[in-house]
């Protein structure tokens, strides 16, 4: 068994020895009103340098020089690290701080801090404000900002909102220089019966940049069953279009398991394929390429120690028919107090 | 798909989920109910899907930084 093999195995059975705990919540919305701290640490690696492309290959033709476009999917951080602390400042009101190191590719890494207001507007009212700052080892900085509310309608429905705003500066013209953005982004549940309910989301994205300007918009819809052996059931679609000539559909299905009533399962399958003209969306070197299809499947476990700690760990294992493969682990925690 | 389709699938979804949302909001729901759901439909395992974690792992296809609105998934 090779090295590497080894490592991998080690992973997963250190992910699998940890039993692990209850949900975390999402979106932002978190728990931030159950406890008065939280404190909650996550490392991951992932192996996705052992399978990277070789350098870009030049060709010339004439006087003119070639530069073939690197595949590149996308950057997939091979090694990151978040910290993040939570706290009530009163009854109604949460703050949160997020320090995150991503290790993006060789001798590529970012910087990402996060400071956000969750409150509790009314009883059925939560807005969050959050003001992100972004550090890459490429010298340049970007900022970001966003507000959000969730509002739960009754027990049977509730609807969220969200609005972004991204910016860095020209100094980043190693990523296609200045950028701004804009995201925007409803959800909506709705409870259909005691144990079917129905998720629809459409987000909107808008770049306006020197190397690249689109728009794009994507739906998602999940339908979840709860079943009487104590399993979810979500199947859901996503599709995705924008103005830079690029398509996609990614159906998947996430089945989650109580264990016992400390401990969940979750096991995930996502196929993904789209249409492109194989373009840049900024990273000169970096293109979307037309007729990707991938597929990844993850499983992760949770289990709640005690009232104060969960722990958590996931593995997931990604392959595309571009020759690349992955396999990335995770390990987590959340402490309150 | 045109675009313009997209748009009608979209606003046809927002519409299913409005008339399913009115229908629901005039009723009201008794709290042995209220209770009963939180055990089912409306348990953690139901409403915290994977992709909605706020924090990593959330590499899909396309650009995947977390947290930054200019690395839009495609």
């Amino acid at each position: 068994m090779s090295q590497g093999r080894l490592l991998h195995t080690l992973w997963l059975l250190i992910a699998l020895q940890i039993v692990l705990i209850g949900t975390l919540s999402a979106q932002g919305y978190d728990d931030a009103f159950e406890m008065r701290s939280k404190l909650k640490l996550e490392v991951q690696y992932a192996d996705y340098g052992e399978y990277e492309y070789p350098e870009p290959i030049l060709y010339r033709f004439g006087v003119a020089e070639y530069k073939q476009l690197e595949p590149y999917i996308a950057n997939f951080p091979e090694k990151r690290l978040l910290i993040k602390l939570t706290r009530m400042t009163g009854d109604q009101t949460a703050l949160g701080f997020r320090y995150q190191y991503s290790d993006i590719k060789e001798g590529v890494n970012q910087h990402f801090v996060e400071g956000k207001v969750t409150k509790q507007l009314t009883e059925s009212i939560t807005g969050l404000f959050a003001a992100q700052l972004l550090r890459d080892s490429r010298e340049y900085t970007a900022f970001q900002a966003g507000i959000g509310t969730l509002w739960d309608l009754s027990v049977l429905t509730s609807v969220q909102f969200d609005l972004q705003y991204f910016y860095r500066g020209p100094e980043a013209d190693v990523v296609g220089g200045q950028l701004s953005t804009g995201n925007l982004r409803v959800k909506a549940r709705q409870v259909l019966t005691l144990s079917t309910a129905l998720q629809a989301e459409y987000s909107f994205y808008s770049a306006d940049g020197e190397a690249v300007s689109f728009n794009s918009h994507s739906i998602a819809c999940w339908l979840s069953q709860y079943l009487p052996t104590e399993t979810a059931v979500h199947l859901n679609v996503r599709y995705y279009t924008n103005s830079a000539g690029i398509s996609s559909a990614a159906p998947s299905v996430e089945v989650a398991q109580y264990v016992d009533w400390a401990t969940v399962l979750w096991l995930k399958y996502r196929h993904y394929f789209n249409r492109s003209d194989n373009v840049s969306l900024g990273e000169e070197s970096i293109v979307i390429p037309d007729g990707l299809r991938s597929s990844s499947f993850s499983a992760q476990l949770n289990r709640e120690m005690s009232r104060e700690l969960l722990l958590y760990a996931k593995y997931r294992h990604y392959k595309s028919n571009m020759g690349v493969q992955m396999n990335t682990y995770m390990l987590g925690m959340v402490y309150s107090f | 798909m045109t675009r313009k389709a997209f748009g009608t699938i979209g606003l046809l979804l927002f519409i299913v989920v409005l008339c399913l949302t009115s229908a629901f909001f005039g009723g009201c729901v008794s709290s042995d109910l209220a209770l009963q759901m939180e055990t089912s439909v409306n348990s953690p395992i139901m409403k915290n899907l994977q992709d909605n974690d706020e924090d990593l792992f959330q590499i899909e296809d396309g650009i995947g930084a977390v947290g930054e609105a200019a690395a839009c998934p495609t």
